[in-house]
């Protein structure tokens, strides 16, 4: 028999109530119905949920902006993780696309392209995540970093005026399996940071097959580039405190079994991964 | 007290944002939360009035707001110097750890909701201290079983809380078209209960089968929408501090992005000689 007595939420319905609305979550319409006390309303719940699918599908599309796609199936394993996954309560910003990426990951055998990909996706989320949360450190270095274009600051005068080095603090490595995203004309990331010889720097201490990307904040966007894996300890290095000179970071960094890197860097190479790391906002000059 | 007049902004309208009919602005809090914006949303425009307009404060759920998200909220209106808050008569969500449905439904119009959205609406405002809060009437396509009108459910609210209302004029003339209510008659029920006010108007369009009103925010604002603004107004009065209008697809060109404020800001003007 059908009743007309409205559900109580806050009372002996609440149980009733949250799974109404899980349910509509995922595009669940059959206990709503009956709870509803209007014309057409079963069409009409499922015209909102299907509305409300299909803007999540959406937002997802352009928060993963998935280089050179590699999923040929991506609509429907859209379909499926939003009819599977219901939108977290406050998502805000970029946190389903990281979990979508999550999904993939945990339910399906992926290809090393494909993983990559899905690796770009978390990066980025990752990158905006951790930018939210320092969001005054980052709009200091991105002062910082604007200060130094603008004013053409570099190398030489850094040195000579005794200047601070400051490393991006919002950023995040990953390890790509495979080179199709990094290649020269990729469309995606990574810019390889070259040596003085004009090669691509190799990434000589990551095992064969396996690159190393770091992705950071900069002026409203997310960056990445290639990097060697020895850079990796260096950066490290750097960002802690306290802040050093870069005349006084080259003299450390050379200094054979420094206990700071892994391995002595030549005082060239080190102004040449700061003076592109600057241009491309990865390091400034304060 | 003239209202201030303007766009919800949306990145095709802000060229003409300068407009000189345009002195206020809304934000929309999820367009404007971007982590790594390095200037405000507004930029260099200059605005005598800037509202930020929430979706996920969920005044309708049985937990109150989570204090993370107003804390994202009171940063973009910080930032934007914004005199106001706002967000729906509705409910997107169960719990503050459960799970999202994407878009705002209305509560079942009953006291113990009544009771729920009240003390929730008193969390937000509490939160905001100074800057005042405006709930907005929904547009909805259903509803549950209740017990109250909808009018007389945010009457309520309203004279409870002391909060604002955003009384969007075109999802009241939607719902009465659908649900079979006269729009004129809601208004003049709820405004007496209206401390201050905000306006919403769009246009929306029919749904060829069923017959109703949509609000897709993607035409031009219908006459009958118009005409109901200006009775919105008179009942208003001073009460009315803003007025915008929202646009989300089928984006005009900039005669008409130009027109429908000018003529927002002409019916308040050939209107207020009489209140």
């Amino acid at each position: 028999m059908k009743t007309t007595v409205p559900i109580d939420p806050t009372g002996k319905d609440q149980a009733t109530w949250t799974n109404v609305i899980r349910d509509l979550a995922v595009g669940r319409t059959l206990r709503a119905a009956p709870l509803a006390n209007s014309p057409n309303a079963a069409h009409w719940l499922a015209d909102f949920t299907r509305g409300n699918l299909l803007k999540r599908i959406d937002k997802l599309h352009d928060q993963l902006d998935l280089p050179a796609n590699p999923f040929a199936d991506l609509e429907h394993l859209l379909e499926r993780y939003v009819r599977e996954i219901p939108l977290r309560a406050f998502d805000i910003g970029t946190t389903d696309a990281a979990r979508f990426a999550r999904w993939l990951w945990r339910h399906f055998e992926l290809t090393p392209h494909q993983r990559d990909a899905l690796r770009v996706v978390r990066c980025r989320c990752a990158v905006e995540a951790l930018a939210r949360h320092q969001r005054l450190v980052y709009l200091r270095f991105h002062e910082r970093h604007q200060w130094n274009l603008s004013a053409g600051i570099g190398w030489d005068l850094a040195v000579r005026e005794g200047m601070k080095l400051m490393v991006n603090p919002v950023r995040i490595w990953s390890t790509f399996e495979t080179r199709w995203l990094l290649d020269e004309d990729a469309d995606v990331v990574a810019r390889p940071v070259r040596r003085r010889t004009g090669e691509p720097t190799s990434p000589l201490s990551l095992p064969r097959g396996r690159y190393g990307v770091v992705f950071y904040a900069i002026a409203g966007e997310i960056g990445s580039v290639e990097l060697a894996g020895e850079v990796r300890p260096v950066l490290n290095v750097l960002s802690g405190p306290p802040l050093r000179s870069v005349a006084e970071w080259t003299d450390r960094l050379a200094v054979s079994g420094n206990g700071l890197a892994a391995a002595p860097i030549e005082p060239a190479d080190f102004a040449e991964l700061i003076q592109v790391g600057v241009a491309c906002g990865l390091f400034a000059f304060a | 007290m003239f209202p201030a007049i303007g766009y919800a902004i949306r990145e095709p309208n802000r060229p003409f944002l300068t407009d000189p009919a345009i002195n206020a602005a809304e934000i929309t809090f999820e367009r404007a939360d971007d982590p790594l914006r390095v200037e405000t949303y507004v930029g260099d425009l200059d605005f005598d009035y800037v509202s930020v307009h929430a979706l996920k404060l969920s005044v309708g759920s049985l937990d109150p707001p989570s204090r993370r998200y107003m804390d994202a909220l009171k940063s973009i209106a910080m930032e934007n110097h914004a005199a106001a808050i706002s967000d729906h008569l509705g409910f997107t969500r169960d719990t503050n750890s459960g799970v999202e449905m994407g878009h705002f439904a209305p509560p079942p119009w009953t006291p113990q909701m009544l009771d729920v959205v009240c003390r929730n609406i008193e969390v937000v405002q509490r939160y905001f201290g100074e800057t005042p809060f405006f709930i907005e009437t929904i547009a909805r396509l259903f509803e549950f079983r209740s017990t109250l009108t909808e009018a007389d459910f945010l009457a309520s609210v309203l004279r409870r809380t002391g909060c604002g209302w955003l009384l969007d004029v075109t999802n009241v003339y939607a719902n009465a078209v659908n649900f079979g209510f006269d729009a004129y008659e809601f208004i003049a029920a709820v405004m007496p209960h209206a401390s201050r006010v905000q306006m919403h108007l769009a246009g929306g369009r029919r749904d060829p089968r069923s017959g109703w009103y949509i609000d897709t925010h993607s035409e031009p604002i219908p006459e009958p929408v118009w005409d109901l603004y200006g009775f919105a107004l008179q009942c208003g009065g001073s009460r009315v501090e803003a007025v915008f209008i929202e646009r989300d697809q089928n984006f005009p060109d900039e005669h008409g992005w130009r027109s429908e404020v000018r003529r927002a800001r002409s019916v308040a003007e050939s209107l207020e000689v009489t209140l």
